[in-house]
């Protein structure tokens, strides 16, 4: 309280200040009580709330996980992981889908169910409908499918980017493994997460936007926000959040912190969701929840004034009355004070104003002489503060002589250009070679003259300076020594001055740094060293420090990040460099390493290039650590890894498209090592031994086969291994004939390491190779019977027919005369029956005769059988009163008797069936390819064309017996000529126009430029 | 070879069918030349009959063969071998009779020395002008060398 206040103002005061301190003693009180009881409060409603939500999100995600680990023991599924669509039936792998549909649209959090096979091939998706959305078929580059197959059991991702959707998701990947403990696949579900924003709370008035919990993976990506449901989709780092980062650690509890995102302070509670390690955390400003105290002190605090108000009027009325008399006293005192110590106050009063004016004069007169004594007092001081002095500065000349023994050289010095020396401590021996004594006063030599020459005008420059600023120098510089050697010293020194600012002498003192120059030296040739190196190296090299600021990086990276010089990317961070798209990802990891203190070796990683190519690149980050073991930055390599991805992916698909091609052969196709392992199997070779290709490949080839087969094969197998060369056998296994092709293959030495097999199953060409020499060896049989036929035909079945006929004609002679004319009748029948028999006979004989005569095939002029068969019917002709003519006829291979049996029976035929009109007969020839067309032309009575495959027959006829004789064998006989030369024969006709046949021969010599009939 | 009228041709006819023996000697009995047949009807017994063996001992020597194929026991082409390799019967003109018209069964008998095949013909008329036509050729046309001058 200000002493110059009057006490009319300051009793008033006093009793309102009294009063208000108590009421803001009460209050405090009251707000301290009533606050602990508030804020407990508070905290158990939000530790409930977060609890609830935390509850409502692990119980979906482990109700999504249960549905899949129930889905899993569908023995189907392994199957369809393992061997693809091909693995399965048609029905099976509908029934697997609505399996998997069911599980979609049953579940409220799973969007999509995969399977994907044990190389990450998509096999399944459920639904079908996403089917197209999927970016790629196979997956196996997806964190959680490597994650899932490193774990053995099923795993809860953190946020990734659904290759269906491209939005965040959270999968939960099983990973399949069938009863022998082989990895078949991974079962897959991707989560709907913007489901689980909306998910715990329990009432929808109190979900204000600055009330909410949400929800973070292990990295701090927001999974789901019930006051922003739309957060996960633009991500926002929440690590940095006290509560998140506490919670993925593993607590849990209750915190008031301010929430670097938002800025606002926040009350919170947080806890991770067992189990996946999430972070649940709950947040509520902090002035909203602690509202109620706030309002509860402010009442207080204002009961309290208004009560100090009213005792605040009351003390200003009581003042007053007391003051009044004061007032004098006070006027005269001030003019004492003034300095005034001659002046008295009035004195009239006998009360305590009265005394305490009577006290007041007394008081001033032992002032006064007080005062006095107070000068002398104050000389005396002074005289003492002098001596002290004396004494402060002999104990400086102490402390210069100390100097003296320190490592390196005190100095006083003029400032002159030979630095003449007034004072050099001992240490300057040690650093020149030369004593003390020689540099006093510039007696042997100056100490300009042992600074190295190049140094010299840097040090003068260096000191004035200094002494224009009055600011102590400091420097580094050369010596030469005594002994011709350069030394670095390091100098720190200031000019002395005068009382009146002039300039007395230099003081400083010079110590040797040359190891320090030299490890400096080598620190730097080091440093250099080693950036050579990372700027030379393929690898991206930076590094950074706490808060994601660049420290450095080397070339390969500068140019990366769209630099040209690694110097400027120093102190920029992730978001100003060309990688910004994954700048957030960058920072959560950095994080990641920077907390937890590990190293993360080899993340596989997409990243968009400015230009919109896609690369993939393998990061490792290790944290950077101080001598201390703090974890000060990151250092961080990376490498383009896409052209090793596209050949891996390449090759993941030339193995499917080989494996896919050698399955589709239906002979065993296999690959060996020299040892007999099987390498590579297909199936027919897997169905072959009963066995599945799982089973098959891994295993010895020779494990499958019954000891006397592997023994044989294995030694084939080691000939084709010895000799280098292709080996093909057969023999008998499971009572099937195989054909077995071995090829060795030489790896880069020359040496045959792989053997490939293909297996032929030659067991039904063999017993069709069998079945064919059986025939024609009864055809043979047959041939030769056939041949017996003929002969016993042509004799033993004539002989009785020559009986009959011979004796009815001899009974006819011997009777003579006595035999009437039906009798002469019956007789005739008779022998005329014996005579068509006798010709039927021998037709079917020369029938049969023109196939089983072996074929002496030579060259025949046409043209000459022709006119010897027309010379022959030449009487037929005259009777006929017709003509047969031809054009030049060629030449072709053929046997000349059965071609010439083959115009006889033609022209014969021609002349027989001859109408009314004189019968015309023309042949001609025309070449069409590598055969002759013969065609032989009447104008006879023809037939209906329908008969046109049934004259060929064998004794078909189409006329009566009486009408036109014969045995209806002729065009058989050339049918069967003509198909023995390797010919067609076929006939057009018109009834009662006549007929055209027309047969084909192949042409001598086979060519087709001899196309010109030659004339016999 | 102008003949004694009065001293009939010693003809063996070798041939199992006696439809064929009776017409073949109907036919030769309307001949120009006497002649005498015997017959045998098989292989077996012409060559008996020829080496005058067994109940043959008195037969006469055959001044011409007429030889059918199909015989039982021994068949004519085998019997036609043995007769060509007898130096002592060659000579005997052998005329193959028979109904085979089979190509390799003509072939065979000439390349065993057969002097003519005949294929006996269905007709009566033609079968006994085929036999006169046969005694004539042979029994007055053709010049044969005298009997038993197997050794001069």
């Amino acid at each position: 309280m200000p002493g110059h206040w009057p006490l009319r103002l300051r009793l008033p005061i006093y009793a309102l200040l009294a009063v208000a301190l108590t009421g803001a003693a009460i209050a405090l009180l009251v707000s301290q009580v009533g606050g602990r009881a508030i804020r407990g409060q508070v905290e158990a409603q939000l530790a409930g709330s977060a609890s609830v939500y935390a509850d409502a999100i692990r119980v979906r995600v482990l109700g999504a996980r249960a549905l899949l680990e129930t889905m899993m023991a569908e023995p189907g599924f392994h199957a369809l992981a393992r061997r693809g669509s091909g693995g399965v039936g048609a029905g099976e792998l509908a029934h697997l889908q609505e399996q998997a549909e069911r599980l979609t649209s049953g579940s409220e959090l799973l969007e999509q169910v995969v399977l994907l096979g044990p190389d990450g091939d998509v096999r399944l998706l459920a639904p079908a409908a996403d089917l197209p959305r999927l970016s790629r078929r196979n997956l196996a580059f997806a964190a959680w499918f490597r994650e899932a197959l490193g774990q053995g059991s099923t795993i809860v991702s953190d946020l990734v980017i659904s290759p269906i959707t491209q939005r965040p998701t959270v999968v939960i990947a099983t990973p399949l493994y069938d009863p022998r403990g082989r990895f078949t696949g991974v079962l897959a579900g991707m989560l709907g997460i913007g489901r689980l924003s909306g998910m715990g709370n329990v009432r929808e008035d109190i979900r204000q936007q600055y009330r909410y919990g949400y929800v973070t993976d292990r990295r701090g990506l927001v999974i789901a926000h019930q006051g922003r449901p739309g957060f996960a989709d633009r991500q926002t780092d929440f690590l940095g959040v006290p509560g998140v980062g506490a919670a993925v650690r593993g607590e849990s509890g209750v915190a008031r912190y301010v929430n670097p995102i938002e800025g606002e302070e926040k009350l919170a509670a947080f806890t991770p969701l067992p189990g996946v390690g999430w972070a649940v955390v709950y947040e509520v400003p902090a002035r909203e929840a602690l509202g109620g105290l706030r309002r509860l002190t402010g009442a207080v605090l204002a009961v309290s004034l208004v009560v100090a108000g009213i005792f605040g009027a009351i003390g200003w009325a009581v003042a007053g009355r007391v003051t009044r008399p004061l007032s004098g006293l006070v006027e005269a005192t001030e003019q004492i004070r003034g300095g005034d110590l001659s002046r008295r106050v009035p004195v009239g009063r006998r009360d305590e104003i009265g005394r305490l004016g009577d006290t007041f004069n007394t008081m001033v007169e032992a002032l006064a002489e007080k005062e006095a004594r107070l000068r002398e007092h104050a000389a005396e001081l002074e005289r003492r503060v002098a001596e002290r002095t004396a004494a402060l500065q002999e104990s400086q000349r102490q402390l210069a002589t100390l100097v003296d023994n320190l490592p390196g050289a005190a100095y006083r010095c003029a400032n002159d250009p030979q630095w003449s020396m007034e004072y050099i401590s001992g240490g300057i021996e040690g650093l020149t070679g030369y004593p003390c004594a020689d540099f006093l006063g510039n007696r042997v030599r100056s100490y300009e003259s042992v600074i190295h020459p190049e140094d010299r005008q840097a040090v003068w420059e260096s000191v004035q300076g200094g002494i224009a600023a009055r600011a102590p120098y400091q420097m580094e510089y050369r010596l030469l020594s005594a002994a011709g050697e350069a030394r670095w010293v390091w100098e720190r020194g200031g000019g002395v001055f005068a009382e009146d600012g002039s300039l007395v002498a230099l003081e400083g003192f010079i110590a040797d740094i040359t190891e320090r120059k030299r490890a400096e030296r080598g620190l730097a040739e080091s440093r250099q060293l080693l950036q050579a190196v990372l700027d030379n190296i393929p690898q991206r090299v930076f590094w950074k420090d706490r808060d994601g600021r660049f420290l450095g990086c080397n070339c390969a990276f500068a140019w990366d990040a769209g630099l040209t010089d690694p110097g400027e990317v120093v102190g920029k961070d992730d978001f100003a460099l060309a990688g910004r798209a994954e700048a957030e990802r960058y920072r959560a990891d950095d994080r990641q390493v920077l907390e937890s203190g590990f190293p993360r070796i080899g993340d596989e990683v997409p990243q968009q290039r400015p230009d919109g190519s896609r690369v993939w690149l393998r990061i490792s980050k290790l944290p950077l650590r101080d001598a201390a073991g703090r974890v000060i930055g990151v250092l961080g390599t990376y490498e383009d890894i896409t052209a090793q991805r596209r050949l891996q992916v390449a090759l993941l698909e030339s193995e499917a498209a080989l494996r896919g091609m050698i399955n589709a052969i239906s002979e065993a196709v296999l690959l060996l090592d020299a040892g007999g392992t099987v390498l590579v199997a297909n199936q027919t070779t897997a169905e072959r031994l009963g066995q599945s290709v799982e089973e098959v490949e891994g295993s010895s080839i020779f494990a499958h086969l019954s000891p006397e087969v592997a023994d044989f094969r294995r030694e084939r197998m080691g000939e084709a291994v010895r000799t280098g060369t292709v080996v093909t056998f057969e023999d008998q296994r499971a009572g099937r004939w195989i054909e077995s092709r071995v090829y060795p293959m030489r790896d880069g030495d020359g040496q045959v390491t792989r053997l490939a097999i293909f297996g032929r199953d030659v067991t039904e060409q063999k017993r069709a190779a069998e079945a064919l020499e059986r025939y024609s060896g009864e055809l043979a049989r047959s041939n030769r019977d056939l041949e017996q036929f003929a002969y016993v035909a042509s004799h033993d079945l004539q002989e009785p027919l020559r009986m009959v006929g011979s004796y009815v004609q001899l009974l006819a002679r011997r009777l003579g005369d006595r035999l009437d004319g039906e009798l002469r009748e019956y007789m005739d029948f008779a022998v005329d029956g014996a005579r068509r028999m006798q010709r039927l006979i021998n037709d079917l004989l020369d029938f049969s005769r023109i196939g089983t005569r072996g074929a002496l095939h030579e060259p025949v002029a046409v043209s000459g059988v022709v006119d010897g068969v027309v010379e022959r019917l030449r009487m037929a002709i005259e009777e006929a009163g017709g003509e047969v003519s031809r054009d030049p006829l060629p030449t072709v291979l053929a046997d000349p008797l059965q071609l010439d049996r083959l115009f006889q029976n033609l022209l014969a035929n021609a002349l027989k069936f001859r109408g009314e009109r004189p019968p015309r007969v023309h042949v001609t020839a025309a070449r069409e390819g590598a055969e002759w067309v013969f065609t032989v032309r009447d104008n006879g009575i023809g037939f209906d064309p329908r008969y046109a495959e049934r004259v060929f027959v064998i004794f078909q006829r189409l006329h009566g017996r009486e009408e036109y004789p014969g045995t209806g064998m002729g065009l058989a006989i050339c049918k069967r000529i003509v198909e023995r030369h390797g010919g067609r024969i076929w006939v057009e006709s018109v009834p009662g126009e006549g007929s055209t046949f027309r047969f084909t021969l192949p042409a001598a010599g086979g060519g087709s430029g001899a196309a010109q009939p030659a004339e016999a | 070879m102008p003949r004694d009228a009065a001293h009939p041709i010693e003809i063996l006819l070798v041939e199992d069918n006696p439809g064929d023996i009776r017409l073949t000697q109907e036919a030769l009995r309307e001949g120009k030349v006497l002649n005498r047949i015997s017959v045998v009807r098989d292989g077996e017994e012409a060559l008996a009959y020829l080496r005058r063996e067994g109940q043959y001992r008195e037969a006469p020597r055959p001044e011409m063969i007429l030889l059918d194929l199909n015989l039982p026991k021994r068949n004519g082409q085998s019997v036609l071998a043995e007769i060509k390799e007898d130096p002592d019967l060659r000579r005997i003109p052998v005329v193959v009779l028979t109904s085979s018209q089979a190509e390799q069964d003509i072939l065979a008998t000439y390349n065993l020395h057969a002097n003519c095949y005949i294929t006996k013909p269905m007709d009566l008329d033609q079968f006994i002008r085929v036999v006169h036509s046969i005694e004539s050729f042979w029994l007055t046309i053709v010049r044969l060398p005298p009997n038993g001058a197997s050794h001069g």
